[in-house]
């Protein structure tokens, strides 16, 4: 049932998302009745393999940040599971909770509000050190140094403040504080988007080597195609809550099939004059997560839209001749869904 | 918005059922016997016998019976039944009190007997009403204008002698102020005689035509009012010049003088109205405070006014006074806050309920 | 750390390493009053008035600080202080020298990620406790008084405070009362003959211990309370704003005058005072912290911290308060300004008799002309003290504007 396009083995699976569900009520009247949903995350599914990295891409408001933050159990979930390291995130109990977060950490993507400003950055790096006993002292301050360097800042700046810094700085502060723990998953919620461009791909380069001096796995969001192309293994395309689309990110980029991962494609920016594309946009906006059109949620805006889109909801289905290539889409499958 | 109002409504009812509660545990149990106190001032010395028996049907009219429940020692009462018959009195005066009958004062008197704490406040509100209402029209007209005008005129001279006189003014005691307005203005005084220096009528004003009473009245206001006045300009001027300032900053504004509108145009027109709009919370917070009273004035001018009243009850524990003005302050200044956020949102599209 | 290219600092990609020491919030935001004339001359103001109550046996008594008698020298005043009077001293001391201990616990502490604040606070703290419960378990202070001032003649040299006059409870001296300012007695005398000056410079410690000590209770109450309610909302907010409601309409002139009838006689009414406004006090300070937490709890810092699982009490102590802490301080200055005008408020309603600016206001008020020294002494004494609080509140509110934020 679940699209497997990055793995075939299943014992090097590290996170295992399954029909997850965040809905927010909306409450109204006298005594808070739930009169509806926001349903910010509607059945997100998908599989990541240790060491690599899947890129999460949709506009703004699609649930991408929701989703992660439902992950780690930073927000509580309505429905589904997540198993990291094959055991079950949402049902452990405190203290290994407490532990089991310090092997999954998250980068954001305001460099200015991720980074408490009454704390210099030693004591930011720091913290997670010392209130997991992992040092003490000396030690701490070693592994401070160490973790500035890493991220190619000088550890003299370990008694500065965060107002001190550029944002591209306070960036590396961040993957730092990251990376205290020795974590094997960070999800990284936009991490270039606040930044400027000549910044981006520093940042891009330094989570790049740093995945590989470290074996990190990542969850790569961003709402821009071609950031997350450059970084990822596969990638996925969230709209209103749910994946569209699921593929190696070469593949992706060459042969976009869901016509909003298609959308998606044609507003990149293009490289070369002569390079002509023709331009998809959507009809109309993006309808309301808390109110979601029946059928297929992209119907309303599809140019290719069919009859069947307004009633029957794909499902998202890897094509028959490319199994690492899932689409939930009516144009690429039979009927019998 | 009808379910918000709702909503509020009902979450006074546990505010209002604390503030009663809290107040009433709070007289009833603090130690020594105000009926007792009471009576022995009014009359004197009386026979014992007598005493106890008047003492005896205070206590009964007003719910102040300690029973002796556990009845083991008829002259001994101990804590826990106190608390127990406080509980009790208050239930006996939330009864009464939503039948409309707020019990009897015990200080106020008459041979015709006692008077209720409504006639009492209401007598009083004559009084303190109208002082309150003229002295916050003169703080709004005096401050808001002084208040914009430090706002446009920033870091001028205007500006910083306004807010450095307005916080000089705030910090005089009303003790000092209103010892020396009657001293060196007021009749009897070392100065001036210029205005009387008590009471708020001249002898035989009841014979005056309207004219005359009024503006007799308005002679024997003219130094209570400014007494009043003064120390709130302050925090009126500075918030109306923050409120202005924040609104001249705003990018609407900029855009107004880009397309080369008047200044006077853009303070007046464009910047002016959203700045009232944080008044209007100010505004309706006064409204409690109309039936507050000062308690200084009042006391240095002699005029007999709600605030003296309620200190006067607290010094006697005059119990039915005291909740009646806990009461009547606790919700009104509940239902203003209400009616401040319901104006707001009405004035401010922006602001949404929930 | 095998990478070659982080080993060479010169070769980071990050930048290179600023110059100038590093800026907390606290120095800018001192970095903006020092800018202020006004903010600088009412904390002297503050700081002087905050001397003069602490030091006022040395200002003016008749306790002599030297006293030289057949060839002994003595040092008669350390042994009439009071033990409250020691506890003050070093709680001021203390309190002062507080900075210079975060100052020097700062590079060890905040390095790894504890607040050099809450230690210097502990360690002050239980030096202060320490000293208390000393001086208050071995020390028996000595009362003699009159004892020195009648034999003034006898010492070969003595030191007498500044204004040698007795001071105790009781005194009267009536054939010198009402007399107007002299070189004696600078502030003239009183009714009962009493210093006008000494009365102004012991009323500093009510209006002092009045102010700094109920504006204290209240914020501590407030401000843990706030960041309580807005960080967990919900129930727990919902029913602490509604206690909130209460203690904001409890009506506290009532309160306070029932229970300072009925407090038993061996308590001050200065301290029933001091608690009925701290425990009353602290709606104020509740409402702004829990906006700021409302505010603060969804930033990205917090969420970060939740992340790395910090414990919850951490991430209120070390992450939400201190961010939010700022505007609480203009309402403290405003706070302690209110206080010296309730404590006049209270002396005029009969309600205190401690020696007070209150108390001796209202003495003077009743003869505006033949006394004007002293409801001139005493109020003006209110006034500076109000001002230079309301003054220093503005100040702090400028200094902390949002849109001066590096």
């Amino acid at each position: 049932m679940i699209p497997n396009p990055t793995t075939t083995e299943t014992h090097d699976v590290l996170l295992c998302v399954r029909d997850l569900k965040t809905h927010f009520p909306v409450r109204r009247g006298l005594f808070g009745r739930t009169v509806a949903h926001v349903r910010a995350v509607d059945g997100v599914s998908f599989r990541l393999a240790a060491g690599k990295t899947l890129g999460l891409v949709g506009e703004s408001g699609c649930g991408k940040t929701t989703a992660a933050r439902t992950i780690l159990r930073l927000i509580p979930a309505t429905a589904g599971s997540v198993r990291f390291a094959d055991r079950d995130v949402f049902d452990l109990p405190a203290a290994e909770m407490r532990r089991l977060r310090q092997d999954m950490q998250l980068i954001f993507q305001d460099p200015y509000g991720s980074l408490n400003p009454r704390m210099t950055i030693g004591g930011i790096i720091g913290e997670p050190l010392r209130v997991h006993g992992r040092a003490r002292g000396r030690g701490l301050q070693n592994q401070v140094a160490e973790l500035l360097d890493r991220v190619g800042l000088s550890p003299a700046f370990r008694n500065r403040y965060p107002h001190e810094f550029s944002g591209g700085q306070r960036q590396r502060i961040g993957i730092a504080r990251a990376l205290a723990l020795e974590p094997r998953f960070i999800i990284c919620d936009e991490p270039v988007s606040a930044l400027d461009v000549s910044i981006q791909a520093q940042i891009l380069n330094l989570l790049e080597r740093l995945q590989k001096q470290l074996g990190l796995t990542y969850l790569f969001i961003a709402h821009d195609l071609a950031v997350v192309s450059h970084i990822s293994d596969d990638v996925a395309v969230m709209y209103l809550g749910k994946i569209v689309e699921q593929a190696p990110s070469r593949r992706l980029y060459e042969k976009p099939l869901h016509p909003y991962t298609k959308c998606l494609m044609s507003s990149i920016p293009k490289s070369h004059p002569d390079d002509v594309r023709d331009r998809i946009v959507p009809r109309g906006e993006v309808p309301s997560a808390t109110n979601p059109p029946p059928g297929c949620p992209f119907h309303p805006r599809c140019q290719w839209m069919m009859d069947r889109c307004k009633t029957g909801r794909p499902s998202l289905l890897p094509l028959p001749d490319d199994p690492d290539h899932a689409v939930a889409c009516h144009l690429y499958h039979e009927e019998t869904t | 918005m009808k379910t918000y109002i709702l909503k509020r409504l009902l979450l006074m009812m546990p505010t209002l059922v604390g503030i009663t509660l809290l107040t009433y545990a709070i007289v009833r149990l603090a130690p020594g016997d105000p009926v007792a106190a009471m009576i022995r001032t009014q009359a004197g010395d009386i026979n014992p016998r007598v005493f106890a028996k008047e003492a005896d049907a205070i206590r009964e009219r007003l719910g102040l019976q300690d029973y002796n429940i556990w009845g083991d020692d008829p002259d001994h009462i101990d804590l826990l039944e106190k608390v127990l018959n406080s509980f009790y009195g208050y239930g006996r005066w939330v009864w009464h009190m939503l039948h409309g009958d707020f019990g009897e004062s015990m200080k106020f008197r008459t041979s015709e007997g006692s008077k209720s704490p409504g006639g009492l406040f209401l007598e009083r509100a004559h009084i303190t009403i109208p002082l309150n209402v003229v002295a916050s029209i003169i703080i709004f007209t005096i401050a808001i204008p002084v208040g914009l005008a430090s706002a446009r005129y920033r870091g001028k001279v205007f500006d910083r002698a306004s807010t450095i006189g307005l916080l000089l003014l705030w910090s005089v005691p009303a003790i000092l102020a209103g010892t020396l307005l009657i001293g060196f203005l007021g009749r009897g005084g070392i100065g001036l005689w210029w205005f009387p220096a008590f009471g708020l009528h001249s002898a035989g004003h009841e014979n005056f035509g309207f004219v005359r009473w009024t503006l007799d009245l308005l002679w024997h206001v003219t130094l209570p009012v400014v007494c009043m006045v003064y120390g709130g300009l302050a925090y009126l001027a500075k918030l109306g010049r923050a409120s202005l300032l924040e609104n001249l900053r705003a990018d609407f504004v900029r855009t107004a003088r880009a397309k080369g509108v008047p200044e006077r145009r853009v303070v007046y027109h464009h910047a002016l109205r959203n700045s009232l709009i944080p008044m209007i919370t100010v505004m309706v917070m006064m409204l409690p405070a109309l039936i507050g009273g000062s308690v200084i004035v009042e006391k240095i001018f002699s005029i007999h006014g709600m605030g003296m009243l309620v200190v006067g009850a607290a010094q006697s524990r005059d119990l039915s006074v005291i909740m009646f003005g806990t009461l009547l302050y606790g919700t009104l200044t509940l239902a203003a806050l209400l009616l401040a956020d319901i104006l707001y949102a009405w004035a401010d599209p922006r602001v949404r309920f929930e | 750390m095998s990478d070659t290219q982080t080993t060479r600092p010169a070769a980071r990609e990050g930048g290179e390493p600023l110059t100038g020491p590093p800026r907390t919030y606290g120095a800018i935001v001192w970095g903006q009053l020092r800018k202020r004339a006004s903010a600088m001359i009412s904390l002297a103001v503050i700081i002087v008035l905050a001397l003069v109550a602490i030091l006022a046996p040395f200002i003016g008594g008749e306790v002599p600080i030297r006293w030289v008698q057949a060839g002994e020298t003595s040092w008669p005043i350390f042994r009439h202080l009071t033990n409250s009077e020691y506890a003050a001293m070093a709680g001021f001391a203390l309190l002062l020298t507080l900075p210079l201990t975060v100052r020097r616990l700062r590079p060890r502490f905040e390095q790894i990620g504890a607040s050099p604040w809450v230690r210097g606070v502990l360690i002050h703290g239980g030096l202060w406790l320490a000293v208390t419960v000393t001086l208050a378990v071995f020390r028996e202070p000595e009362r003699r008084y009159g004892f020195y001032l009648e034999r003034a003649h006898e010492a070969d040299s003595s030191w007498f405070p500044l204004i040698a006059y007795p001071r105790h409870p009781g005194y009267q001296e009536l054939e010198i009362k009402e007399q107007p300012p002299s070189w004696q007695h600078p502030l003239g005398t009183g009714r009962l003959g009493d210093d006008i000056l000494i009365g102004i410079v012991y009323g500093a410690r009510t209006a002092m211990s009045i102010g700094f000590v109920a504006v204290g209770i209240s914020m501590t109450i407030g401000v843990l309370l706030g960041a309580l309610s807005g960080y967990f909302s919900g129930w727990i907010d919902l029913a602490m704003m509604r206690i909130a409601e209460v203690f904001m309409l409890i009506p506290r002139l009532i309160l306070i005058i029932i229970i300072l009838t009925v407090i038993p006689t061996w308590i001050p009414p200065v301290w029933a005072v001091v608690v009925v406004l701290g425990i009353t006090g602290w709606t104020g300070s509740y409402r702004m912290m829990r906006a700021q937490l409302l505010q603060i709890r969804g930033e990205d810092y917090m969420t970060a911290a939740r992340a790395l699982a910090i414990p919850t009490w951490r991430l209120l102590v070390r992450h939400a308060i201190p961010n939010g802490l700022a505007p609480i301080l203009v309402g403290a200055a405003f706070g302690v300004a209110s206080a010296v005008f309730l404590e006049a408020t209270l002396a005029f309603l009969d309600l205190v008799e401690t020696p007070s600016w209150g108390t001796l206001l209202v003495d003077g008020r009743q003869h505006l002309q033949d006394l004007w020294w002293v409801w001139a002494s005493a109020g003006t004494a209110i006034f500076v003290t109000v001002f230079v609080y309301n003054l220093l509140g503005e100040a702090i509110r400028d200094a902390i504007d949002p849109r001066l934020k590096v």
